[in-house]
């Protein structure tokens, strides 16, 4: 797996945004969720068909503005801004998690800038019954958030997840980074990552896949029923036997799913 | 010597095996382990103790804040200072210190200026303002306030408190947190141009140390794992402002220690063990999970606090874990024995920290009332008499209400 290009990108006078970009073909843009942008295999595996940008959030991996942007509107006005200055009119997202959030919401408020739009695991929604995990809680305990994350410990990704590097001052920064990215997502998702997605759903309009794990343990699977009914027409593929993470654990499955998708909607221009 | 009185106010009846059968003694820790005709017991009993310590001459009494949690039972501190506020007036010269109110967390911020203002006024200038910004458990876990904006709301909330005691007209504060149209406190402060503030917190960065001296503020180190853990901090705080051309003053310095008094050494373990086992072994069962979100301290912080073993409270209790009394003394976690032992060890720690103003808690865990007050009036009696003139040849007192610096200056003349 080669690295992909890390390129700078102006956005505003003021702040600059830092994006894994690799790939050739149909633009698709991936949004990562609270623990950080990380270049993984399923990316890789989309960058061999698609030319993929995956923009780190302000404040983490480079991407400035953290302190600029006030609260969720600014994030959202911002990352319209990003397409602008990537070229990117109209274009396919997929969402992680955090990033999913965002996906949706951008593709509810401006509906026209996202035309296929794939929500993983994504948070946003807010059920009362099954109250999505309070995943920060769990940082200063790494065993139990892998048991969260994975519901196969031993696979592979699960050890590329929880591998942190053998240098001490490359450990620390990893460690760091990690702690960053979830304080900067943490401005849109604490304490509870509801910010009225639901009273603007009705706005969306891209085509949209619903992916999930059946056993995710922070999002339970409730949520991926709970988009499927507010978004018309979209479809909800469930990956058996996953969690949190459900393209680092069946990457193969979800590659294909995802692809599928994206090659039989409408290609966005 | 200044000695300030603090009791956290625990909930001393913890079940038998809470460390063990319940994850943590703050945020989820069960309300129906609190038993209310207990809890009316406990709060009186520890308005006693203030009182007591009140009445022997303390320099001060401290209350403090905390939310959800099984050891400190001030999430109002504000109220607990209330009702000591008329006898703080009526004695010799103590003082009111509340380390503090967690700014970020007050809405409007100017609650803090109006309420201070009212405890000021009614003791006749004798409260010192803590502004603490408060543990992450407090803040992000308890009152849902974000990691990334908890430290930009604390400084915002105090640059309008302190534009509202000290300006005279009715202003606006258009702020990234707070609007307000109209900002007017009433009543003003009794003392000019406001009441001394004190930044009560733990291993603070350089950065707060900074403008901590820059505002001529007293630093406060609320750790509780003693005064050799503490060393490490000190050792910086006082470098730090000597490279920056501040003066070495201890005054401008606290920190809190924890003190068992009795007769001998020994009586000293019989009778205080058990409590002190109590505190950091149930009072301080803290869930990892709610130890420390990420965001609470900078990344800067944090990658410092990893290559130190001295780097974050959360070290503190990983030395303190397993050592027996005698080791307790030794490292520094308790001061302990005979008044004399205690002075000994108070004299020798103030003279390593270089610091001019001790907290002392005294009331540790599930302490019986009485063997509280007995602390107490040993302290006050035995103790501090010794070690009050420790500074006063070197330096003036400084950071202290009017009534202490005036007390000071006829004691030295």
């Amino acid at each position: 797996m080669s690295s992909p290009k890390i390129e700078t990108v102006k956005v505003r006078d003021n702040i600059t945004a830092k994006v894994l970009i690799k790939g050739e073909g149909q633009p698709v843009v991936f949004l990562h969720g609270a623990g950080g942008n990380v270049w993984d295999p399923y990316l890789e595996e989309l960058s061999k068909q698609y030319k993929v940008y995956a923009p780190f959030i302000p404040g983490h991996g480079g991407s400035t503005g953290n302190t600029e942007l006030q609260g969720w509107w600014d994030l959202v006005l911002y990352y319209y801004e990003l397409f602008d200055a990537l070229g990117l009119e109209t274009v396919d997202v997929i969402g992680h998690s955090f990033g999913g959030m965002l996906a949706a919401e951008l593709a509810s408020t401006d509906p026209k800038r996202v035309k296929n739009l794939i929500l993983i695991a994504a948070v946003g929604l807010w059920i009362d019954e099954t109250p999505v995990t309070d995943v920060f809680s769990y940082v200063n305990t790494p065993d139990v958030l892998l048991e969260k994350m994975f519901v196969d410990l031993d696979c592979d990704a699960a050890k590329a997840f929880s591998t942190l590097p053998e240098n001490e001052e490359q450990r620390i920064e990893a460690i760091v980074e990690n702690l960053i990215a979830l304080a900067e997502a943490g401005r849109y998702m604490w304490p509870i990552p509801d910010k009225g997605l639901d009273r603007r759903i009705h706005r969306l309009t891209a085509n949209t896949c619903i992916i999930w794990g059946d056993k995710d343990a922070l999002v339970p699977v409730d949520y991926a029923y709970e988009f499927y009914k507010k978004i018309p027409g979209s479809k909800v593929e469930i990956i058996e036997n996953t969690s949190h993470y459900p393209q680092a654990e069946k990457l193969e499955d979800v590659v294909n799913k995802t692809v599928e998708f994206l090659s039989t909607s409408p290609v966005a221009k | 010597m200044k000695f300030i009185f603090m009791n956290l106010m625990p909930y001393r009846d913890l079940p038998e095996n809470f460390e063990k059968d319940y994850e943590s003694v703050y945020i989820s820790i069960p309300r129906t382990l609190y038993d209310p005709v207990k809890g009316h017991e406990m709060y009186n009993d520890y308005i006693d103790q203030y009182e007591l310590a009140i009445d022997l001459g303390f320099d001060a009494v401290g209350v403090n804040e905390h939310h959800s949690n099984g050891y400190g039972l001030m999430p109002s501190p504000n109220i607990i200072a209330g009702t000591l506020a008329r006898k703080v007036k009526d004695s010799e010269k103590t003082c009111l210190l509340i380390l503090g109110n967690s700014l970020a967390l007050y809405n409007p911020p100017i609650r803090v200026a109006e309420e201070f203002g009212m405890l000021d006024v009614i003791t006749g200038g004798r409260l010192i303002a803590g502004f603490p910004v408060g543990t992450s458990m407090d803040t992000n876990y308890a009152y849902g306030v974000s990691p990334a904006e908890l430290r930009p709301r604390y400084y915002e909330a105090h640059d309008l408190i302190k534009k509202a005691w000290t300006e005279d007209e009715v202003f606006h504060f258009n702020g990234k947190f707070n609007q307000l149209r109209y900002v007017n406190v009433w009543p003003r402060t009794h003392q000019s141009p406001h009441p001394q503030i004190w930044i009560p917190g733990g291993g603070a960065s350089l950065e707060t140390w900074d403008w901590v001296a820059e505002n001529d503020y007293n630093y406060s180190y609320l750790s509780f794992y003693g005064h050799k853990f503490a060393q490490d901090k000190f050792d910086k705080f006082w470098a730090r402002r000597l490279e920056k051309g501040y003066d070495m003053n201890p005054y401008k310095a606290s920190f809190v220690q924890l003190i068992c008094i009795s007769e001998t050494d020994a009586k000293a373990q019989e009778e205080y063990e058990e409590h002190i086992n109590y505190f950091f072994e149930k009072s301080f069962h803290v869930s990892p999970r709610y130890a420390e979100a990420p965001g609470y301290r900078s990344p800067r912080s944090v990658a410092a606090g990893m290559r130190s073993q001295y780097g974050s409270e959360g070290a503190g209790a990983q030395l303190r874990k397993g050592l027996n009394w005698q080791q307790l003394i030794d490292q520094g976690f308790i001061i302990a024995g005979s008044p004399e032992s205690v002075r000994e060890q108070l004299r020798e720690a103030s003279k390593k920290l270089h610091v001019g103003n001790i907290i002392a808690l005294l009331n540790h865990g599930s302490m019986p009332h009485h063997l509280a007050c007995k602390n107490i009036e040993l302290m006050a009696k035995e103790v501090m008499p010794h070690l009050r003139d420790m500074w006063d040849d070197q330096w003036p007192v400084t950071n202290w209400p009017e009534v202490q610096l005036k007390a000071n200056k006829e004691s030295v003349k």
